[in-house]
């Protein structure tokens, strides 16, 4: 039993990165962060048992911010909440913005992760910016990419995120960069910050999975306590639907491309 | 124009189509001993809605049980949303629940065997809805809460997807309790085709976490023809017991605990919700009434054995169905959302505990009082 | 019911003598994916993006406003399913009138954006001698063919063969490009889906 555990770690690099400086102010433009090729233990194998095998992507450093999505709304004023077409959103759409490119920083902050966003409006936001959402894999497998002092540590992280799981203060989230929880890559706020969408948030076998008391424990194919904590969270985002806003999601973007020199050079290209 | 399609490809359709045929689901109604199967498929939609969270005539908080004033069998439209609520649970203990209705349990609902329950509920936990101020439209349980909120609650936000499984009802459970996502709403008919006391909850996964958090409550489905004793009981009371699992968070608020949830160790066992509640709010009765006890055990992971100190159950009803009478038990054993239905002759003035004899868990807050009176008769 | 069952064995014998062992990296094909629900209030031309055809044309959706439409999502690579559902499409757009053939526009949208570029488009257009002028075969960047697909219900995830699990549906949009129709299945009958069409025109 024992040595099966310590499998597990070592299959599953998991590190607290308690980072003891302080975020760093988000700059204009979100760093890229590249994630390098590898694989990881989802909770939805494709083929049970074996590690998904993941390409290097580039991935947002941090969450999109409000005052990030406010830029976007100025250049694309069909995104806005008096003009976004109900076929992309309900309507809870940026509910809490004091008007359409005022989200109230005093209550939201500039540096806190927008949310209230449905999965439409979060595909043309990355979209916009030469990138995509990432895939349920490449996001997983970017969020698995720590590492742990010892098996304890992993543990009580993990089982901290189920807590957290149960109770984020969606009216008081913390800014970008702020959770001191990082990748070993160096991408920010994974966990403990707000859930994020995905390209295929809904993935195919959400058709089939039951979803009854014994799910989590068929999808705890690691036995640990991390993926206990990893299907509570594929289980809530494949029940949403992509025109759900809620208070407690939000997204951030990938990229084939690191962030170009100058970002007019952008083009969209097909 | 366009050449033929080769056989393969006719080969492959043929084998969706027939598939396809073969994964027709089931709706139509019919009767099989006298009780009704085959409801049709549930709705999912999204509404504008912002009225009472519990809607229905015969749904009420606990421990009352609404009296079903009418003959025959009854079609009732019920509507008990999601909503989230900061509920306190024991002195100084507080936390945000995700409830039916707005409590830990939720609303009690009555109705009787055979009856058709039309359920409607919205997944509101991604907002502030008070349930503290009386409304207009709404149930019983409204008004009672709002006259007596024991749990202390103010509205929150936490925006979960959340789904509805009533153990009352007999449908397929991937359709009618299937899980909706934070500003939908879905809708669906069960028959309550057996008699007793059922559980409800949610069953979104981890179905634990969601339970625990505090989605769950109960439906009396009283028989079609009473309990068979020649006698009309004076009270009658709902009691559910459950556990809460939590832990002191970064502020005030409590939070739940995964630790303590999966090696059963709950921090709090109670009945109703609260661990002092039924010590604060005694139940009442008088000396030589007969009192029935609708007793639930909602878990999500423990058991109870029920006990009154003081008291022997003079007929026990196991699980509310009057096929299953008992007679004279000190003690009835409730595994995790089992129940029964219990009568009691209450011997004379004075006071009754109500308790989970495992003491453990009357230690951490399953005990209860039965206040007696003077004998009236 | 039973006969449907001994009709599906016997055809699900016969393929699995024939085709299944030539065609094994498809197997997970068997399962199409349900196509999810969707709403008819709302127009789909509030997708503002602009797609390619198989003619190096950029198109956009509102292009096709005030004509009906019929819409299926496919993948080039996909050998087995998907020349069921595009001939499907093709019953589909056959039955009208030649009349209102004229007056419809065919969109045949690829979610494999890697590999159907336009110049793949057109000699598949080409392969299934579909290249009319009705027809257009689509694609476009990953992500608003991701949305669209949202939009109407279609559910496709790569496999790690490089193949796609989706859904079979064939979609008609009214002249506002609303859902007027949706037919889901291989091998469906197209009576209905015509008849909407031919109603629209008539209007």
């Amino acid at each position: 039993m024992r040595s099966q555990t310590n499998r597990v770690i070592l299959a599953l690099p998991l590190l607290v990165v308690m980072t003891i400086f302080m975020p760093e102010v988000a700059s204009s433009q979100t760093a890229r962060v590249l994630v390098p090729e590898g694989s990881f233990h989802s909770v939805l194998p494709e083929i049970p048992g074996e590690p998904v095998p993941v390409d290097s992507f580039y991935m947002d450093e941090t969450a999109v911010t409000n005052e990030e999505f406010v830029k976007f709304l100025k250049e694309n004023p069909e995104w806005r909440r008096s003009e976004i077409p109900p076929i992309f959103t309900n309507d809870g759409y940026l509910r809490e913005w004091r008007s359409d490119l005022d989200p109230g920083y005093e209550k939201l902050g500039e540096n806190r992760p927008v949310t209230r966003v449905s999965w439409y409006a979060a595909n043309a936001y990355c979209s916009d910016q030469g990138g995509r959402l990432p895939t349920l894999n490449q996001w997983e497998y970017s969020a698995q990419l720590m590492e742990f002092e010892s098996k304890t540590e992993m543990r009580t992280f993990s089982s901290e995120l189920i807590n957290w799981y149960s109770g984020i203060d969606v009216n008081n989230l913390a800014e970008v960069g702020s959770t001191q929880i990082e990748n070993t890559e160096g991408v920010k706020d994974q966990f403990g910050l707000v859930m994020e969408w995905v390209e295929d948030f809904k993935p195919i076998i959400a058709d089939e999975l039951s979803l009854d008391c014994g799910t989590v424990g068929r999808m705890n194919t690691l036995g640990s306590v991390y993926s206990y904590a990893a299907s509570i969270r594929y289980i809530t985002r494949m029940s949403f639907n992509a025109k759900i806003t809620t208070g407690m999601v939000g997204f951030r973007c990938a990229y084939d491309e690191p962030a170009p020199t100058s970002q007019y050079e952008n083009g969209n290209t097909l | 124009m366009k050449s033929a399609i080769s056989k393969i490809t006719l080969l492959v359709g043929m084998i969706f189509f027939g598939m396809s045929s073969l994964l027709t689901a089931q709706t139509q109604e019919y009767t099989l001993d006298g009780m009704t199967f085959g409801m049709p498929e549930a709705e999912v939609y999204t509404e504008d809605y912002d009225g009472p969270p519990v809607v229905g005539e015969y749904v009420t908080q606990l421990p009352n049980l609404a009296p079903l004033d009418y003959e025959g069998n009854k079609h009732h439209e019920v509507r008990i949303d999601i909503i989230v609520q900061e509920i306190e649970v024991a002195e100084g203990v507080r936390y945000q629940a995700w409830t039916f209705g707005g409590t830990v349990p939720g609303p009690v609902l009555h109705v009787k065997e055979g009856d058709k329950i039309t359920f409607v509920m919205k997944n509101r936990s991604d907002e502030e809805v008070t349930i503290t101020d009386p409304a207009k439209g709404g149930s019983p349980f409204m008004n009672q809460v709002a006259n007596n909120p024991y749990q202390k609650n103010s509205a929150a936000i936490m925006p979960m997807p959340h789904s509805m499984d009533f153990h009352a009802g007999t449908v397929a459970k991937d359709d009618k309790w299937r899980t909706i996502g934070p500003g939908e709403t879905i809708k669906f008919d069960w028959v309550a085709n057996y008699a007793g006391t059922y559980i409800y909850h949610c069953g979104t996964p981890s179905v634990l976490m969601h339970t625990a958090m505090g989605q769950h409550g109960v439906v009396v489905v009283s028989p079609k023809d009473g309990y068979d004793t020649g006698y009309e009981v004076d009270r009658e009371y709902v009691i559910v017991q459950s556990e809460y699992y939590l832990t002191p968070g970064a502020g005030d608020l409590y939070t739940y605990d995964f630790e303590a949830a999966s090696s059963n160790n709950p921090s709090h066992v109670v009945f109703n919700g609260h661990q002092t509640i039924l010590h604060d709010q005694p139940l009442k009765a008088n000396a030589g009434e007969r009192v029935r006890f609708h007793v639930s055990n909602n878990g999500p992971s423990g058991t109870s054995s029920f006990h009154v100190i003081g008291g022997i159950f003079d007929r026990v009803w196991l699980e509310g169905h009057p096929s299953n009478e008992m007679r004279g038990m000190q003690t009835v054993l409730l595994g995790a959302s089992g129940s029964a239905t219990m009568d009691m002759i209450v011997p004379e003035e004075g006071k009754y505990i109500l308790i989970d004899h495992e003491f453990v868990d009357a230690e951490k807050g399953a005990t209860g009082t039965l206040k007696a009176g003077p004998r009236k008769k | 019911m039973k006969s449907v069952i001994a009709y599906t064995l016997v055809f699900l014998g016969i393929f699995s003598m024939n085709a299944f062992a030539q065609h094994r990296h498809h197997q997970h094909e068997k399962e199409a994916l349900k196509a999810g629900e969707v709403h008819a209030d709302h127009s789909l031309y509030h997708l503002d993006a602009e797609f390619i055809d198989h003619r190096n044309k950029v198109v956009q959706l509102s292009d096709f406003k005030g004509e009906p439409v019929i819409v299926v999502m496919f993948y080039g690579n996909c050998t087995q399913v998907c020349p069921i559902l595009i001939q499907d499409t093709w019953r589909l757009f056959s039955s009208l009138d030649e009349s209102v053939q004229a007056k419809t526009k065919v969109l045949a949208i690829s979610f494999d954006t890697e590999n159907d570029t336009p110049e793949v488009l057109k000699d598949y257009a080409k392969y299934e001698q579909l290249d009319l002028p009705e027809w257009h075969f689509i694609t476009g960047k990953r992500t608003e063919i991701k949305m669209l697909a949202t939009m109407l219900g279609v559910k496709y995830q790569q496999t790690s063969d490089g193949h796609f699990a989706h859904s079979n549906l064939v979609t008609v949009l009214d002249t506002e490009g609303k859902v007027a129709k949706r037919v889901e299945g291989l091998n469906q009958s197209m009576k209905e889906a015509s008849a909407v069409i031919t109603a629209m025109l008539k209007n």
